[in-house]
């Protein structure tokens, strides 16, 4: 299972890699970017993970006394933390592309040479 | 090579992305000797070892469930997000508010319009709205039981309040919202300071004695994600007003 998680991770990881080498337009490298960081937060979730294991939340005292087999809380704290900085990063990379637009009159990162 | 869809930058690409990939991953699942990245055999390894035995602390704190424990609550996450790692927290939402600030700084301040809603909106608008607040609310009263916490309740929050400037409804003003964000703000270093003079650490929790499992538990903990709930709905609604300026 953890294979499928790191697989399934890394694969989003290079998706995203791959829009942001390929890609011309702005809005789509944003996107790509988020796709980058979609799969580094689900890796480090992943290397959290144990085989059949319980959210880490206490619901009764069975629960304390499987402590053992509960799935790694660290990561997802970070991961919780890291989603929201996202999102503000997002925000402030989208108002500079729309500053682009204004002052280039165009989307794509080429648009100084066409200027010249 | 200027063409964005040009076909062999793009086979060239993906061949070198591949590889990368297949060798990454081969690295992340061997099991020689050495460090593993993913031991999932030996709880001992991992990082939350301490963490999940609740002796970070004290060497001898365990938990026990219906009964007083070390100022914690039911939700491990929430303990390791809002005790353990407070100050981490706290400076990512001061990260948080200077983006948005940035965000205002950067954006041009021209008129943009939005379309006029159709009359499935306007009328779903305060229904929806309703029923986003009460979730949001219960998120982040219930954030030390249960999945959720702040975070995940001040975005549901701002999300209602996207919906009603969609609609085009008066909601709440652009200047009520800083003013929440600021009180928010400086009463999570308040409290920081008040638990410095009553215990001696800075962002200490103060409240201890509760049982684990209540709905008042865990101290100063579902306080602090309250705070929090407050300033990250605030400043993200920020962002939706700066955005559709003026309509």
């Amino acid at each position: 299972m953890t294979k499928v998680f790191i697989l399934s991770s890394l694969s989003l990881v290079f998706v995203g890699l791959y829009g942001v080498l390929t890609r011309k337009n702005i809005v789509k490298i944003l996107i790509a970017l988020n796709i980058i960081e979609t799969g580094i937060n689900m890796l480090l979730v992943a290397f959290g993970y144990i085989e059949g294991g319980l959210t880490p939340i206490l619901q009764s005292d069975l629960s304390i006394a499987n402590l053992d087999k509960m799935v790694d809380p660290v990561p997802q704290a970070l991961v919780l933390t890291s989603i929201v900085i996202g999102l503000g990063t997002t925000a402030f990379a989208l108002a500079l592309a729309i500053r682009y637009k204004n002052t280039h009159n165009s989307n794509l990162i080429t648009a100084t040479d066409e200027e010249g | 090579m200027k063409d964005e869809k040009s076909l062999f930058l793009n086979i060239v690409t993906l061949l070198i992305l591949s590889f990368m990939a297949f060798y990454i991953y081969k690295v992340s699942i061997d099991t020689g000797s050495g460090i593993k990245i993913t031991d999932n055999i030996t709880p001992k390894m991992r990082v939350a070892d301490k963490y999940l035995k609740k002796n970070v602390l004290d060497e001898k704190s365990t938990y026990a469930f219906g009964q007083t424990a070390e100022d914690t609550s039911a939700n491990i996450v929430t303990s390791v997000v809002v005790d353990y790692r407070l100050f981490d927290t706290t400076l990512e939402v001061i990260v948080l508010f200077v983006t948005i600030l940035g965000f205002g700084f950067v954006i041009p301040k021209d008129k943009r319009s939005i379309k006029k809603p159709s009359v499935i909106l306007y009328r779903w608008a305060p229904i929806l709205m309703v029923l986003m607040l009460i979730i949001g609310g219960y998120m982040f009263i219930n954030g030390h039981l249960s999945p959720g916490g702040g975070f995940p309740a001040g975005a549901i929050i701002s999300t209602s309040i996207l919906i009603g400037v969609l609609s085009g409804r008066k909601t709440v003003k652009s200047k009520t919202l800083k003013v929440i964000e600021a009180i928010a703000g400086i009463s999570i270093f308040i409290i920081g300071i008040v638990s410095f003079f009553i215990k001696g650490n800075f962002f200490q929790n103060f409240i201890v004695g509760d049982r684990i499992g209540d709905l008042f538990s865990g101290g100063l903990i579902p306080v602090f994600y309250g705070l929090i709930a407050f300033k990250v709905a605030a400043e993200l609604s920020n962002i939706y007003f700066e955005f559709y300026e003026e309509c």
